[in-house]
């Protein structure tokens, strides 16, 4: 999938679902760097944990694609990992990320983006990523409609998942995660991507000095995980490439 | 409330208000000392750090009730700058402050509010800020005309005041500043607001001015100071007191149901067991 083909299924669907971006020794590398965060409890400070996380916030086929939607003045607001246990009831319930910020005329605005990478397959009874399409455009103050359970929400569409498969999805999309049926745990990345000119939840300072070296090592990973750029604003930042 | 409605009314109309005399005379004064002072020093960038003055401005009584109505509860502190436009100053051109700023739908946003506090008496032809009504409202792909001289932009509205007064305007207006062929500077403070959500540029804040922004409660939002920013209270939730809450203009309908459909389904797996 071209980064501009994945841009007209973000606009028009308000999420996109990216397969295969992982595979074979990229895929396991992510796999066993996310158990051993998973054993430590540290799937909150993902980067301090692996490099393989830090090579996941501009991976090659992610990036170029993340730059088509968000705009060449990406960052990255947060990036942490996730598992959802089987036969769980721990689903998410429908709603929009963005249901309360003021000041943005949201259906014609790309303020908040997430990224989930799946590292193990999502069956149909599993944990399911679900968006309503089209969503992202509805008329600000659009009601949720009063439903009892996930499986009510009127045209929405799972997300049936391969491990090694990535969806990219507006954060005024309304979406849920259903409820676990399945015998397998869901274990996920999720990398929220905003614009340079918005506050992002690291400093950088606060990671590894290795973690450090590897930001400070490109434009873009400087941009990406907010470090200052002397003399440029914000709202200046562009990536390259 | 009366006024502040009216003037709701005129700024989602023009983009922008002229707040006659909104400085007290004893605020002016004291800006006008700690500006000059500033600038004798060379300080002009870093005035929170100057004076006690310029960060009590930044929540001025007739000032700020309307910024926290335009942006909301959510309102915090851009940026703090001041400019001295000497005699023959060439002015700024045509801009929209926002044309950067990438993945807004800016016509219909309101990202940034700008409050200009004229410290000296402005004319026409004195560094006056100039604005094109209603072009908050442009879509992003309408471009002013080429044009040589700022004032050949048509339907533009000069902002003359006198000293003490602000110029409040949207982020997104098609805005200049006159050429100063008066006989004297113009001194300026601009105040530039967003949301808490947004990035800030501020000199590092001396423990001076730390002493007199903490006690507030509004101060501390607006400066940026107080909840972590890894938790979303220090992230999304700040909300400012003491005034009606406000979700900022244009106002917004939000669904009032947030969540849904988190009812349990019989579980296959616990079915087979």
């Amino acid at each position: 999938m071209t980064p501009k083909q994945a841009l007209h299924e973000y606009n028009t669907q308000g999420y996109v679902v990216i397969r295969g971006v992982l595979v074979g020794e990229a895929l396991a590398r992510v796999q066993g760097a996310f158990e051993k965060a998973y054993e430590k409890k540290a799937l909150r400070d993902l980067f301090n944990q692996d490099d393989a996380f830090v090579d996941m916030v501009d991976h090659p086929t992610l990036l170029p694609i993340v730059k088509a939607v968000v705009g060449d003045d990406a960052q990255l607001r947060y990036g942490v990992g996730g598992v959802i246990k089987p036969d769980s009831d721990t689903g998410s319930g429908w709603h929009c990320d963005l249901s309360g910020i003021g000041g943005v005329n949201l259906p014609d605005s790309v303020i908040m983006t997430k990224l989930f990478t799946y590292l193990e397959a999502v069956p149909k009874d599993g944990a399911c990523l679900a968006c309503v399409p089209g969503s992202h455009r509805f008329e600000m103050g659009h009601p949720l409609p009063d439903l009892a359970t996930h499986e009510d929400m009127p045209h929405h569409v799972k997300m049936v998942v391969e491990a090694g498969d990535s969806v990219l999805m507006n954060g005024y999309t309304w979406h849920a995660r259903f409820h676990n049926q399945s015998d397998r745990p869901r274990k996920v990345l999720e990398y929220s991507y905003i614009h340079s000119w918005m506050k992002t939840q690291y400093d950088v300072a606060d990671f590894l000095p290795h973690v450090q070296a590897l930001i400070a090592e490109s434009h873009n990973r400087r941009q990406l995980f907010g470090v200052a750029e002397p003399g440029v604003a914000g709202w200046e930042r562009r990536l390259e490439g | 409330m009366a006024e502040l409605e009216q003037q709701r009314i005129e700024y989602e109309a023009q983009g922008f208000l002229c707040l006659e005399g909104a400085l007290e005379p004893e605020e002016l004064a004291q800006a006008r000392l700690a500006f000059d002072r500033a600038e004798k020093e060379r300080t002009l960038d870093d005035l929170p750090n100057q004076d006690s003055i310029f960060i009590r401005l930044a929540e001025q009584k007739t000032i700020f009730p309307i910024v926290h109505r335009i942006i909301g509860d959510v309102v915090q502190l851009s940026t703090l700058s001041a400019t001295t436009f000497g005699p023959d100053d060439a002015g700024d051109g045509w801009c929209k402050d926002l044309a950067g700023m990438l993945g807004v739908d800016h016509s219909r946003s309101t990202m940034q509010v700008d409050v200009v506090i004229y410290l000296d008496d402005v004319s026409a032809s004195g560094s006056c800020v100039s604005a094109v009504p209603g072009s908050h409202r442009f879509r992003a792909d309408a471009a002013p005309q080429e044009m040589t001289q700022i004032e050949e932009m048509p339907h533009q509205v000069l902002l003359r005041a006198p000293a003490g007064s602000a110029i409040v305007y949207h982020g997104n207006i098609w805005k200049a500043r006159t050429r100063n062929d008066s006989a004297g500077p113009v001194r300026v403070l601009v105040y530039s607001y967003n949301h808490c959500w947004m990035r800030q540029d501020f000199p590092e804040l001396s423990s001076i001015a730390l002493d007199s922004i903490r006690p507030s409660h509004n101060l501390s939002q607006l400066f940026g100071i107080g909840p972590d920013v890894k938790v979303a209270a220090g992230y999304w939730d700040r909300s400012i007191e003491g005034y009606p809450s406000s979700t900022g203009l244009p106002e917004r309908r939000f669904s009032e149901l947030k969540v849904v459909g988190k009812a349990v389904t019989p579980n296959k797996l616990r079915s087979k067991t």
